[in-house]
């Protein structure tokens, strides 16, 4: 079992499919000559050419639009939107019709496409360029949203997001492309389905949900917490919408106790979602109200001590942690 | 032409008896804009339109039974009761549906010339939309799309000189749309789209030129809506009677009936038959709307998606889920 | 001496107030002239403002509910004290149920529902263990139960079916014949911030003698110099003067462990405890090391009386980067205090003392008096606190650097 990048598991996926099924293409900005503002597409337009490979303009509304369309007819286009933040400009594509299709027209035609996209922060992009919007997506019916945060999850996830016959938003994470992690492809084709959360470390002391990038922090929180002999569960989400929510239930039964995570703002965020749903799940199994950990909420600065203070790092997680379980009488 | 002119007609009246809801957008006076172009459309072509789609809906053939039982909202519906006055389709006509959001079709019909591109087809696309729509960004992406990727296209510009109660001398720049093509070296062209058999010319020619030559073109086929913008709007705040009463004597129906008879293919007695016959079948459809049964409250999560795995992968979003549906009770503990 | 806050007069034509909000709360200290509550009148509404002075002991109506002109409305008194109101239901009109407006004359015994957490109800109820045994003992925020203290009595409980009970490890239940009253608010706080402190924080010492003998001429100069302007500089001020100094010198004491990292502070801004009837309460007076001795005067007496009539805003007790606490006045020799975290230290001040002491090889009487540091042994070692200490010493020995 070979270690690889996150997107070096993207680009094999997304080659595994452009082999598999000749309905599939890609299409986006800088894609193909250029091979990927973040090279995710890095030699695939040279070796599928510029049909499989589709160079656009600057257009996102337009193309994200035209892969609306494509896959009313059938293909399985995979749209790549440079970062999150251009998807702004084509939420009437994604919103006002993608996620509609399938319903409004009585089930009568399907949009099986693929929008990739990375979010995240902390290159000092500045605030047009550091952003998580997935609860955006998460929030609409119609829609599906998987997030992964390691390569093998990345590498099956997109397998079955390309596959799947409704719309699915593929997000991303800029500080995830260059993160290694084993990928295994001789077992099976290695699809992950979506919808099922993962404990990707076990503990009985508290329960951390976390999805995307925001993972790696919080086992590394875990870590810590170790050493004070706190035993975290961690949770990967892996899909937004649909949200496996019985997977987090299990755990805070277990631990009675429950941290969420997220990148993104929190306020009406997907720790909101979270949180209320364990409320309502886990009433009688809680120690301590849901703790939740988001950025600070304001457009993301740019000089690097304010952006560090304005994400959800470790510290910041450790120190939620830190009291909750002191709110609980640990620690 | 008179099939559309009648449905429309009866659809004001089942309006205003409140048997059909939400918005509700009238096309008479647009019949031969619409018929002229979506006739000459053939078995691979594919056809897009905006919210003013009942005529495109018969134009194309769809069941008028089935049209009004979607106004309905009726089970029987082209979407089942789902879509309504705006979301029209026909997918075995290729008619790909009546889109709500002004130039939101328009990228996508290009993705459908796209796919007929990716997959060799001989088909190309014909996507209706009003003046209104040429001011949006999609329409230039779309057209810019469509240019730099020689998709098999036809955008056609129903100009009925209102988006909304907006002239297009008030909203447009350049008021000549079909010249917005010049901008993406695109052929574009107008022609008077009350005249039926002029439309029918000029998309014929187009079709072929997107099928054989790969280019896509811009159609401008100037006509008029004798109602308001929508059943609300009596769409005499922001135009003249006098205009209102001008456009009528161009009635598009009128004038193809009379060329016709000049031309001897129809005579007085064919057409009297005709609108009996239309007669029938408006109110045929008006009974079978009636009829028909609403869709189940149980169907509310129907076809939200479309994959068949999804079902299972959103049992799992249902515990404790915003309304409980599927809430696991843990029972009283005494 | 107990005294009734009476519903007043506030118009003309007033015959009964509303009270509309307590903004003083049973526990808190009032002076004559504070505002203590809204009452609606007839008119307006209308802020009342104290004629009494000491701690509001009971609220008669409550919020929201009605009382005749005259009627009593809350009991002022010093705490502790027996109080036997008139009843105020002969005053108080029924806009709200008889039993909420008769509100208890005298402090409650507990008999609220326990607070905790759901997870420890329920472990209680299965184990029928009953909660009210930790009732306001919890180790959660204010003295929520939560899991691990039920799981604590649970074990507690099998052992003392083996063992002879231990009656120290035993619930604590009050004596009988005490007289058991709620904790007051700010009494809540000081309890729970203190034991976190004392169990988070790993706490070291050091004491020092400091001859005090010029600091009390400096002292002595300066109030003779300054008596037509009515300021004093107490011998505090010399201490929360030296000690503003001392930080700003010592960068390596002057921080703090917090969540990991360590926070340098760029401003002394030192915390001067003032004890209050019952309780206690630190204003801070900040940059304390840009400052002249007389402002650090002027302040802290502003801010020590203010403090004991409950005058304080939020910000005047936030921030601090140390505090001095001074016993000296109750003849304390020496003690030591708990760090207010995440505050690097804090100096336990005791008394001036004359005592016998070496002086170039013979005996001298000097003022002496002992100082004791509680420092963080996260934020800084033995030696930086050490180094710290001397530097307080320096300038308390050569105090024309605390003018200077």
């Amino acid at each position: 079992m070979a270690d690889v990048t996150y997107r070096e598991a993207l680009r094999l996926a997304l080659d595994e499919e452009l082999a598999r099924d000749p309905n599939v293409f890609l299409m986006g900005e800088e894609i193909g000559r250029f091979e990927g503002s973040y090279k995710v597409t890095a030699g695939l337009w040279k070796k599928w050419g510029p049909k499989r490979v589709r160079e656009t303009p600057i257009s996102e509304e337009g193309f994200v639009g035209a892969g609306v369309g494509a896959a009313m007819l059938g293909l399985r286009p995979v749209v790549e939107i440079m970062t999150v933040n251009f998807i702004l400009v084509a939420m009437d594509m994604v919103v006002n019709h993608a996620a509609k299709v399938s319903q409004m027209f009585g089930g009568k035609v399907k949009v099986p496409m693929v929008i990739r996209t990375p979010g995240g922060a902390g290159a000092q992009l500045t605030a047009q360029h550091s952003q998580s919007l997935e609860v955006f997506f998460a929030h609409t019916p119609g829609l599906k949203v998987v997030s992964p945060a390691s390569p093998a999850d990345a590498y099956g996830l997109l397998k079955s997001a390309i596959r799947d016959d409704d719309p699915v938003l593929f997000m991303e994470n800029l500080v995830l492309y260059n993160l290694t992690g084993p990928l295994d492809t001789t077992a099976g084709d290695g699809a992950i389905p979506i919808g099922v959360a993962k404990v990707v470390r076990e503990g009985g002391d508290i329960t951390i949900v976390s999805h995307s990038y925001t993972v790696r922090r919080c086992l590394t929180v875990a870590d810590r917490l170790a050493q004070s002999g706190i035993e975290a569960e961690v949770i990967d989400l892996r899909s937004l919408r649909p949200l496996d929510v019985d997977t987090v239930i299990e755990s805070v039964r277990k631990t009675s106790r429950c941290l969420v995570a997220e990148e993104g703002w929190a306020t009406f965020g997907i720790s909101a979602e979270i949180a209320a749903r364990v409320h309502r799940a886990c009433f009688d199994d809680l120690d301590a109200p849901v703790e939740r950990v988001g950025s600070a909420e304001v457009p993301m600065p740019y000089a690097k001590s304010l952006e560090l203070a304005a994400m959800p790092l470790e510290e910041k997680i450790e120190a939620a942690a830190r009291g909750l379980l002191a709110e609980c009488g640990v620690l | 032409m008179v099939l559309i002119r009648r449905f429309e007609e009866r659809t004001e009246e089942q309006y205003t008896r409140a048997r059909i809801g939400g918005y509700c957008h009238l096309a008479i006076g647009e019949e031969a804009a619409t018929v002229g172009a979506v006739d000459p459309l053939g078995d691979h072509d594919y056809l897009f339109a905006s919210y003013r789609d009942h005529g495109t809906a018969l134009a194309v053939g769809s069941d008028p039974g089935a049209v009004m039982a979607e106004l309905f909202g009726k089970a029987a519906g082209v979407a089942g009761g789902y879509g309504g006055s705006m979301h029209l389709l026909d997918v075995e006509r290729r008619f790909l549906g009546g889109w709500g959001i002004v130039g939101g079709q328009l990228p996508i019909a290009a993705g459908a010339a796209l796919a007929l591109d990716y997959t060799g087809s001989d088909g190309a696309v014909l996507c209706q939309f009003g003046d209104g729509a040429t001011n949006t960004g999609a329409f230039h992406e779309a057209l810019n799309l469509a240019a730099v990727w020689n998709l098999p296209i036809i955008f056609q510009i129903t100009n009925n000189l209102y988006g909304m109660g907006t002239s297009v001398a008030m909203a447009s720049g350049e008021t000549e749309l079909w010249k917005r093509a010049a901008a993406y070296e695109m052929h574009g062209e107008r022609v008077d789209g009350n005249d039926v058999l002029a439309v029918h010319e000029a998309t014929t020619r187009l079709l072929t030129m997107a099928r054989r030559d790969r280019r896509p073109s811009l159609l401008e086929t100037c006509t008029y809506r004798w109602r308001g913008h929508s059943v609300a709007d009596a769409g005499k705040v922001y135009r003249s009677a006098d205009e209102i009463a001008e456009w009528r004597t161009r009635d598009p129906i009128a004038r193809f009936e009379h060329q016709a008879i000049e031309a001897g293919t129809l005579d007085v007695g064919d057409v009297s038959e005709l609108r009996r016959e239309v007669d029938a079948t408006v109110t045929e459809a008006i009974k079978f709307a009636a009829a028909a049964a609403t869709p189940t409250v149980a169907n509310l999560y129907d076809n939200v998606y479309g994959d068949p795995g999804t079902a299972a992968q959103f049992a799992r979003m249902d515990t404790a889920g915003p309304f409980g549906e599927r809430r696991e009770t843990r029972g009283w503990r005494t | 001496m107990a005294d009734e806050l009476v519903m007043p007069r506030l118009s003309d034509t007033m015959e009964r107030g509303t009270v509309a909000r307590w903004i003083k709360h049973e526990g808190d200290l009032v002076a004559s002239g504070d505002v203590v509550a809204e009452i609606e009148t007839d008119k307006a509404t209308m802020e009342y403002q104290s004629d009494l002075d000491g701690t509001i002991l009971a609220i008669l109506v409550a919020d929201g509910e009605t009382a005749e002109l005259g009627a009593p409305i809350a009991i002022v008194g010093e705490p502790g004290e027996a109080i036997t109101p008139r009843p105020a239901a002969d005053h108080t009109s029924v806009t709200a149920p008889v039993g909420a407006s008769s509100a208890p004359a005298t402090p409650r015994v507990t008999t609220a529902p326990v607070k905790a957490s759901p997870i420890a109800r329920r472990i209680a109820e299965e184990s029928g263990v009953d909660l009210r045994e930790l009732a306001g003992r919890g180790s959660g925020p204010d003295g929520r139960v939560v899991r691990t203290d039920v799981e604590r009595l649970i074990a507690r409980a099998g052992r003392r079916e083996e063992l002879p009970p231990p009656r120290a490890v035993a619930p604590v239940a009050p004596p009988a014949e005490a007289e058991v009253v709620d904790a007051t608010r700010i009494q809540t706080v000081i309890a729970r911030r203190m034991s976190e402190a004392k169990a988070t924080v790993p706490h070291f010492y050091l004491t020092a003698e400091i001859d005090m003998t010029r600091a009390m001429t400096t002292r002595a100069e300066l109030n003779a110099a300054l008596a037509a302007t009515g300021e004093k500089v107490s011998v505090n001020d010399l201490i929360v003067r030296a000690c503003g100094l001392a930080l700003h010198d010592n960068r390596q004491f002057h921080r703090s462990w917090i969540g990991g990292k360590v926070a340098y502070h760029p401003h002394a801004n030192v915390g001067i405890a003032v004890a209050l009837d019952d309780g206690l309460i630190v204003p801070v007076i900040r940059e304390v090391e840009r400052k002249t001795l007389r402002q650090v005067a002027s302040e802290a007496r502003d801010l020590a009386k203010r403090a004991r009539t409950g005058q304080l805003r939020q910000p005047e007790i936030e921030g601090g980067t140390f505090t001095v606490s001074n016993l000296g006045m109750f003849g304390v020799a020496h003690f030591a205090a708990i760090i207010n975290p995440p505050e690097p230290g804090i100096l336990a001040v005791g008394a001036t003392i004359e005592r016998a002491v070496p002086v170039a090889g013979s005996i001298a009487i000097r003022p002496i008096m002992n100082l004791t540091l509680s420092a963080d042994h996260r934020s800084s070692s033995g030696a930086d606190g050490a180094r710290f200490l001397q530097s307080v010493q320096r300038y308390l020995e050569a105090p024309i650097l605390l003018v200077g």
